[in-house]
């Protein structure tokens, strides 16, 4: 509402005082009441509101509608944290450049709310992975949605497709640490063989301690032991040799 | 209300009615912290501003449907849902006692820690008067003081004449004024 449409509100209401008397002391306390500063939300008021949808969505299972399938996504969206105030990253290539690119990201934006659905299939998010690896070179977002799913999607292909996915982007120093962190943490060995290889193809030296623990542990499967041996050999000349 | 950001909003609403999550998203993040804050007003309560707020985007989500963006704007028909919200909260049973809003509930309203003591109770005085008023009362002063509405805005909104706004609004504000001296509270001049 403009200055000049309050005002004119402001007045219409005193025109209902009794005297100017009143009609002064009810303009001072609604300046008074103007004047008190607008209370801020929790800062954590969104991951709240992604943690109500999810029970909502738990309440009403059944229910299949467009609406509750948004529901999980927006959910797992502001987990994600792809939700923001900005909006898609400016567009800065030329006419067609940029419309390719918006296509791209629109593409990725589905596909991120199709990763997100707890309820969608394995062949699903594997999609959803392969659209968002193009995206992932331009867009912040489609990076994070895929260290997500590289990091916890409950099926190993979609996760190792995932890491795969960023390998091009692990001059990321927090994407780095994230799938360093996997070799610690993932124990399927055919996670950590993908890992190794990406981490030798892109010469991710700094990963370097984290494979070396992995080839000094006493390792169920030798294939790991040894994969982990030759690319922490591999990184240690590349690093010697710079 | 601004047009380009009504418009933005409409086209937001048409794409979450073809299942666009990204935005609601937007919509969540354009204007979750009015609503917050209006509930906040009403209740005098932060949870249940939350527990109001997660509602009432929660039904623009499932009853996205029934928006209509030749109808009124966005903000307005939000609003709508947020009295509806406000509505089935009121009519849910009370808690032990009739609950007036705690002045330290909406604690965040003071300018800021190093604000005058004078100014600070001042405020303080004004907040829990605010809160003594009726519900209606004090949702119709929210609404016109707080919220940005215009007087026809709140009159679609709750369904009366805009002259019957001002009344009400003019009735409220009157009230306050008399919780005010009631509590002692001098009238500046």
């Amino acid at each position: 509402m403009s200055r000049h449409r309050a005002d004119e509100d402001l007045e219409s209401v005193l025109r209902h005082c009794a005297d100017d008397d009143e009609r002064e002391r009810l303009r001072r306390l609604w300046g008074r009441l103007g004047a008190l500063a607008s209370p801020a939300p929790p800062p954590d008021l969104a991951a709240r509101f992604s943690a109500a949808l999810h029970d909502a969505r738990a309440n009403a299972r059944h229910r299949r509608s467009t609406g509750w399938r948004l529901a999980a996504a927006l959910a797992a969206g502001l987990l994600l944290g792809i939700v923001g105030t900005r909006q898609l990253a400016p567009i800065t290539d030329g006419p067609s450049g940029s419309a390719a690119l918006e296509l791209q990201l629109r593409e990725a934006r589905h596909a991120l709310a199709l990763a997100a659905l707890p309820g969608a299939t394995a062949t699903s998010r594997l999609t959803a992975v392969t659209a968002l690896t193009p995206a992932a070179a331009r867009d912040a977002r489609s990076r994070s949605a895929l260290a997500a799913l590289a990091a916890a999607d409950r099926d190993l292909n979609v996760r190792m497709l995932a890491a795969q996915g960023l390998g091009p982007h692990l001059d990321d120093p927090e994407l780095l640490a994230t799938l360093t962190g996997m070799l610690d943490a993932d124990g399927e060995p055919l996670m950590n063989i993908v890992l190794l290889d990406v981490f030798v193809e892109r010469s991710a030296t700094t990963a370097l301690p984290a494979i070396e623990r992995l080839a000094d542990q006493a390792s169920d499967d030798p294939l790991v032991s040894e994969k982990a041996r030759w690319a922490a050999r591999t990184l240690r000349q590349r690093r010697n040799r710079t | 209300m601004d047009g380009s950001a009504e418009g933005s909003d409409e086209r937001a609403m048409a794409a979450v009615a073809h299942g666009d999550p990204a935005a609601l998203a937007a919509l969540y993040q354009r204007h979750h912290a009015r609503i917050w804050a209006f509930f906040l007003r009403t209740t005098g309560s932060r949870p249940t501003a939350e527990e109001l707020t997660h509602d009432v985007f929660l039904r623009i989500l499932r009853y996205h449907a029934s928006f209509k963006a030749r109808r009124g704007g966005f903000v307005r028909w939000m609003y709508g849902v947020a009295r509806n919200v406000l509505a089935d909260h009121g009519r849910k049973p009370p808690p032990a006692a009739a609950r007036e809003i705690d002045p330290d509930e909406l604690a965040s309203e003071l300018p800021s820690p190093s604000a005058v003591l004078f100014a600070t109770e001042e405020r303080r005085r004004l907040i829990a008067a605010l809160g003594r008023l009726e519900p209606a009362q004090r949702e119709i002063l929210v609404l016109a003081r707080f919220e940005g509405l215009s007087h026809r805005d709140i009159a679609r909104l709750v369904g009366c004449s805009e002259g019957a706004v001002k009344l009400r609004v003019f009735r409220a504000l009157r009230r306050l004024e008399r919780l005010l001296r009631e509590n002692h509270e001098p009238t500046p001049r």
